[in-house]
């Protein structure tokens, strides 16, 4: 029986091979994922142990509230302890070395007076650490900085600004921008920089000047003598600093190095464990969608093998021998395939390095880390996979009664199990329940159980596919929808070809009239473009000419001939919108033939076998659900962005910080107070603060509270808001006060995160928190925050001016960039600019869930393409018989080509509906939470979602199509 | 044994062939399908063409359709020479001009009984003559089951299909491949009272490969075919009188 199967799995070589190529795709992601993971994790494992290495014990203060890691790359928010204790620990017995150690934001200004940007990796200011163990740091030429004024950079930054030891330069910290001579540059190991994190070194009191605040440091760095253990010295140091006084004693703390190398790795681990999610749930929406492709091929390919099973069975084979068989094929695909997913991987990995890269990410280069863990899960994964969903199509081959297999070939089951329907209508129940509760809920409690609706709802749609198949792909094949497909067809054509010459045209009317070559190369590459897609289209075949069916061949050799001829920029366009055009052009002729004869054949192949259909379609209905749910949160969180910025923010212009994670210092809005045209301003900063019941952190936004509500429109405001000038006085969002039953006049008591108590008066109520972010406190700057919080930065000015007309705006835009000129971090934009910068943050993240769609469709379109060829190869004789009788290549091919765009569009119309109705749910749910959303479904992207499958369709049946077309007719209706 | 001569038989034949030869392979293996076979199947007329295993009557048949293509000879449907046509005017002559009734399979599975009559039409994208089409219906006996798929209908019924198909867009010529080999005697004989009739009644053109000499005895003519080579024809022919033939042919 070994060698039966290994016979048939050589006989059968192709078909197996574009099944195994989904369990490939599905594997080299999963694999993929974790050997990315591994390697950064390894790096940054690496990272974090060097840097806190050498470290025998830490002084530090505890935050007041979250965890060691929360302060965020700057350590935002911890007060500090008093530099003067550096002598103090330094007299306990046992302690070798003490550095005080700063760490906080400092970045380079190049010569044109812009920040120096290290890709999107922090850019870090330290106090400079001499200790060769306590620091990974080294110096590399030049000296360390000694004195105030002295920096040492880094080599990346070396590399960056071209700056030479002995020069002056500056460098932008939370104080502004200061000037410093430059010592010495230094390397982190052997590395130019921390993976990408750029440092600048300063001298004790510079650090203490400009990253923290005189006087005070973050932590202690300690290094014991040899022989005396961590403990030990951690429990002296303790003992040693309880009987001296301080500010901040209350929350000192002595950590091991031990306690502090954990640290690290757990806040590591945290964050790669948030990568290695995302990219797991790649994997695991591929290997989903590759069980049914998989399944669907053995299926076909056991029905079609049900006489030659037969007659094994009638020569004595057992059952048992037949599902061996079976198995066995599967059991190998499913380990080659696998080994093969698990290579692919290192690609994989290698692809989302440089994606991410090309991205603005700065992920060092190194090699790939490939743990037996990954092989032993991606082998063990890709083979069950492969195995178990061959089980069914096996089970079944040897239920097959011999006698009746040898009659009948070619078995159509169009029936839907009455197992199926049961399942499915018991998991429709769960996800509508899952899913109510979801609703009823708010914020991550109602989204997670409407995740989990969701999921099962998938599921119950995946039982379900075949009862949807019939009605829903009937329907898409009639007309109606050939003449949308055709619609959309025409769009393509006109927007891939002709796109070109409207692009060349108004290169023309830009360029001052002047008609450059450019400009003549797009308009005639237009034409050409359109004009060689229509042709490519709507050739007609010769006789017997094999040459001639291979359509989209032939259609790459032009586009690319057309990339030689197309000159300059257009070039690349041109390849693209040849392209483009003529997949319009073939879905203009397909829509056709939805009137026609071959496309109500085509209708019925559609939904001739409910089953098989519904499981080719899934990849795509997974993918556009997935695409769609988020789609509508994301546009929903847009326009509610969008809607609420311009409903309540009266500013006409904003300065926003241009550096990441930090903000600019306060003296920003007095500087464009006094810019000619400004009327009014406030900055906004925002903090946290533990406060209310049950005491949780929250945010609280320091205002200039007399211009404040001039640039925010806060609503009927109960009390005064100019009140807030007095010290310890705050404004709260009515919603709040009415939840913490709060009064005009009462006091209440507070920690910020620095870990100090305040004690606020209540002085009014404001009605809208949305404009400002969802802030539900406002205290004032000057009054208030600025007695509490060190280094206080603005993270946003609002400036309302009087500019009106194009030449005043110019102006005053002119002016502002030049008050501004010594504030590098702050950016003076249009009201307009800053809220497409914030919803651009949004639409990244829907570029990424794009690369979700596109492998969902690479999958899609093998699955229809296998599942066609699997069809196709069933049909032969009908097909031979149709074309006996007068039908044309032409009409075969269009007919398959309909088939599979039924299909596909099947698949992506339930996605589509699904995915909308989820996305909205979400919508609802999350809205409860924090401030209303609005739901908005972005019809301009789901509508081309549901019809981007018509192109899917069309590419996954070009070859299928032509290899039925070129079917020889005779042998096609002499087949057994 | 007379053989008529191309020029003589132009007029009155729907589909003639002359000097065909087939050949497969090459070298020592080759073998000789057809072997300048020259013969012209009269309009209005039912003609069968026998021989044993390997006569060659498919091939020929399949050449005279268009369904194959000649080694050398020439083919002609009425007065069109289909050896030089293009695959897609070979198409839509196999449309528009002849019928095709084959032993088995012939239906569509996805389209019902009327449709499959009218599948040709429909391909060329025309009505058809719904009057003549009401009268093969009724001819055939299928008018209650023109909205039937072809598995809910029995082996002779479907073939009933495949003839009135055939006859549908009145065809110069209707080639059948064993039209009643898969049919029991009653159902076929009945098939083959039907085709008769369609070329007496109706002065179809119908030229039917078959080795049963009792579906030979339904035809006008009989063209006996040996080794690639015509061997003689039978006008009038009763089924002990081809079976005697056949005989005498050493087979």
């Amino acid at each position: 029986m070994l060698r039966l199967t290994l016979k048939n799995l050589w006989a059968y070589k192709k078909r197996l091979l574009t099944s195994g190529l989904s369990i490939v795709i599905g594997i080299s992601f999963l694999a993929g994922s974790f050997v990315f993971t591994d390697t950064l994790k390894g790096l940054f494992t690496d990272l974090f142990k060097s840097s806190v290495e050498g470290v025998d014990a830490q002084v530090r203060q505890v935050r007041a509230f979250g965890d060691e890691t929360d302060g965020g790359p700057y350590d935002k928010g911890r007060a500090g302890l008093p530099a003067s204790l550096v002598t103090d620990i330094k007299a306990v017995p046992g302690v070798a070395v003490v550095a005080p150690y700063i760490e906080g934001y400092a970045q380079p200004i190049n010569a044109k007076g812009k920040l120096v940007k290290t890709g999107n990796a922090p850019s870090f200011g330290y106090t400079w650490v001499a200790d060769a163990e306590l620091s990974a740091y080294r110096l590399l030429n030049g000296r360390a900085p000694n004195a105030s004024g002295e920096v040492v950079f880094d080599r990346s930054l070396m590399t960056e600004t071209k700056a030479k030891i002995g020069d002056t330069v500056k460098v932008n910290t939370v104080a502004g921008v200061n000037t410093f001579t430059l010592v010495g540059d230094a390397t982190f190991g052997s590395s130019n920089s921390a993976l990408g994190a750029s440092a600048v070194f300063f001298a004790q009191e510079d650090a203490q000047k400009y990253l923290t605040r005189p006087g005070f440091v973050q932590s202690f760095l300690v290094r014991g003598e040899t022989g005396v253990s961590e403990d030990a010295l951690a429990n002296d140091i303790n003992a040693a600093l309880a009987d001296k006084s301080f500010e901040n004693k209350t929350s000192l703390e002595v950590v091991t190095g031990t306690k502090l190398q954990q640290e690290q790795l757990s806040f590591v681990n945290t964050i790669f464990g948030f990568i290695n999610t995302f990219f797991t749930a790649f994997a695991v929406v591929a290997l989903f969608v590759s069980i049914f492709v998989i399944s669907n091929s053995f299926s076909i390919l056991v029905t079609q093998r049900t006489r030659e099973m037969a007659s094994m069975r009638i020569l004595g084979a057992s059952r048992r021998q037949v599902l061996g068989t079976t198995f066995g094929e599967a059991l190998a695909v499913g380990l080659i395939a696998s080994a093969v997913g698990v290579g692919a991987g290192l690609g994989v990995a290698q692809l989302i390095r440089w994606l991410l890269n090309s991205f603005g990410g700065t992920l060092p280069s190194s090699g790939l880390v490939l743990k037996p863990r990954t092989i032993i899960v991606g082998m063990l994964v890709g083979t069950l996979v492969t195995v178990l969903s061959a089980i069914l199509p096996a089970l079944k081959s040897a239920r097959i009664k011999p006698l009746a297999a040898l009659r009948e070939t070619a078995i159509d089951n169009a029936g839907t199990s009455k197992i199926r329907l049961v399942f499915g209508g018991v998991l429709t129940t769960l996800a509508a329940v899952a899913t109510g509760l979801g609703l009823t809920n708010s914020g991550s409690d109602g989204a997670l159980r409407i995740g989990i609706g969701a999921g099962i709802a998938l599921i119950a749609i995946a039982l379900l596919g075949p009862v949807l198949a019939k009605p829903v792909a009937g329907a898409l094949g009639r007309p109606w929808f050939g003449v949308i497909v055709a619609i959309f067809g025409v769009a393509l054509a006109v927007f891939g070809a002709l796109g070109l010459t409207i692009l060349g045209v108004r290169q023309i009317s830009d360029g001052d009239l002047e008609v450059g070559p450019q400009a003549v190369a797009g308009v005639v590459s237009g034409l050409v473009a359109f004009v060689v897609a229509w042709l490519i289209a709507r050739r007609r075949d010769k006789k017997s000419s094999v040459l001639d069916d291979r359509t989209f061949g032939g259609t790459t050799k032009i586009a690319l001939a057309s990339v030689v001829f197309g000159l300059y920029s257009f070039s690349a366009f041109l390849g693209g919108a040849v392209l483009v055009a003529v997949c319009g052009w073939y879905l203009v002729a397909t829509g056709r033939s939805s009137f026609q004869t071959s496309g109500q054949i085509a209708r019925q192949n559609a939904i001739r076998n409910p089953t098989r259909t519904s499981a080719t379609a899934l990849a795509l209905t997974i993918g556009t659900a997935l695409v769609g749910a988020l789609s509508v949160l994301s546009f929903s969180l847009t326009d509610t962005f969008r809607g609420v910025f311009d409903d309540t923010v009266l500013a006409d212009h904003v300065v926003a910080s241009a550096a990441s994670d930090i903000g600019f210092p306060l003296s920003v809005q007095e500087e464009i107070n006094r810019v000619p045209g400004v009327e009014a301003s406030s900055s906004l900063q925002l903090e946290r603060f533990r406060f209310g019941f049950p005491p949780r952190e929250r945010g609280i936004g320091g205002i200039e509270a007399t211009d404040f509500t001039k640039v925010v429109s806060l609503g009927k405001v109960d009390g005064s808001m100019a009140a807030l000038a007095k010290i310890d006085t705050i404004a709260v969002a009515k919603s709040t006060a009415k939840d913490q039953n709060l009064k005009l006049g009462d006091t209440i008591k507070a920690k910020f995160a620095n870990g100090r108590d305040v004690t606020f008066t209540i002085v009014s109520f404001y009605e809208n928190a949305e404009g400002l972010g969802n802030t539900y406190y406002l205290t004032d700057n000057a009054a208030t925050l600025s007695k509490y919080v060190e280094n206080t930065a603005a993270d946003l000015v609002y400036v309302k001016s009087s500019a009106n007309t194009k030449s005043e705006k110019k102006a005053l835009e002119a002016a502002a960039d030049k008050a501004l000129a010594k504030y590098p971090a702050a950016e003076f934009q249009t009201k307009k600019k800053f809220v497409d910068g914030q919803v651009g943050q949004f639409q990244q993240f829907l570029a990424i869930v794009n690369a979700l769609l596109f492998l969902a469709i690479i999958i899609a379109i093998l699955g229809i393409a296998n599942t066609l060829r699997l069809s196709i190869f069933e049909r032969t004789r009908e097909i031979g018989l149709l074309r006996a009788v007068g039908m044309s290549r032409d009409q075969m091919r269009s007919s398959i080509r309909w088939e599979a765009i039924v299909v596909a569009t099947f698949g992506a119309v339930v996605g589509v509906v699904f995915g909308t109705l989820y996305g909205a749910a979400l919508v609802s749910v999350l809205g409860k939470d924090g401030g209303l959303l609005r739901l908005s479904v972005p019809v301009q992207v789901l509508l081309p979602l549901a019809l981007l499958a018509s192109i899917v369709g069309l590419y996954a049946a070009r070859k299928p199509a032509s290899d039925a077309a070129k079917l020889n007719i005779l042998q096609a209706i002499s087949t057994e | 044994m007379v053989i008529m001569s191309p020029s003589m038989t132009t007029l009155d034949s729907a589909a003639r062939c002359v000097d065909l030869s087939k050949i497969y392979g090459k070298g020592e293996s080759e073998v000789r399908a057809l072997d300048g076979v020259t013969i012209s199947f009269p309009k209005g007329k039912f003609t069968a063409i026998m021989g044993p295993s390997g006569s060659g009557k498919s091939t020929l048949m399949h050449c005279c359709a268009g369904l194959d293509e000649a080694t050398s000879g020439q083919v002609f449907v009425g007065d069109i020479e289909i050896t030089t046509l293009a695959e897609r005017a070979l198409t839509q002559l196999r449309r528009d001009r002849l019928g095709f009734i084959f032993q088995a399979y012939n239906l569509v599975p996805t389209l019902n009984a009327i449709e499959n009559i009218t599948l040709p039409m429909m391909l060329a994208g025309r009505k058809g003559d719904q009057a003549w089409i009401d009268e093969v219906v009724s001819t055939v006996g299928l008018a209650n089951r023109l909205k039937h798929r072809p598995s809910e209908l029995s082996g002779g019924q479907q073939q009933r299909v495949a003839v009135a198909r055939a006859l549908a867009s009145r065809p110069d010529i209707i080639f059948a491949d064993e039209p009643t080999g898969n049919l029991d005697s009653k159902t076929g004989a009945e098939i083959l009272s039907f085709m008769k009739r369609a070329a007496t009644d109706m002065g179809q053109t119908i030229v039917m490969v078959t080795h049963d000499p009792i579906a030979a005895s339904y035809t006008d003519t009989v063209l006996f075919l040996a080794d690639g080579k015509l061997d003689g024809e039978m006008n009038e022919p009763t089924a002990q009188r081809v079976l005697d033939r056949m005989r005498g042919l050493g087979h």
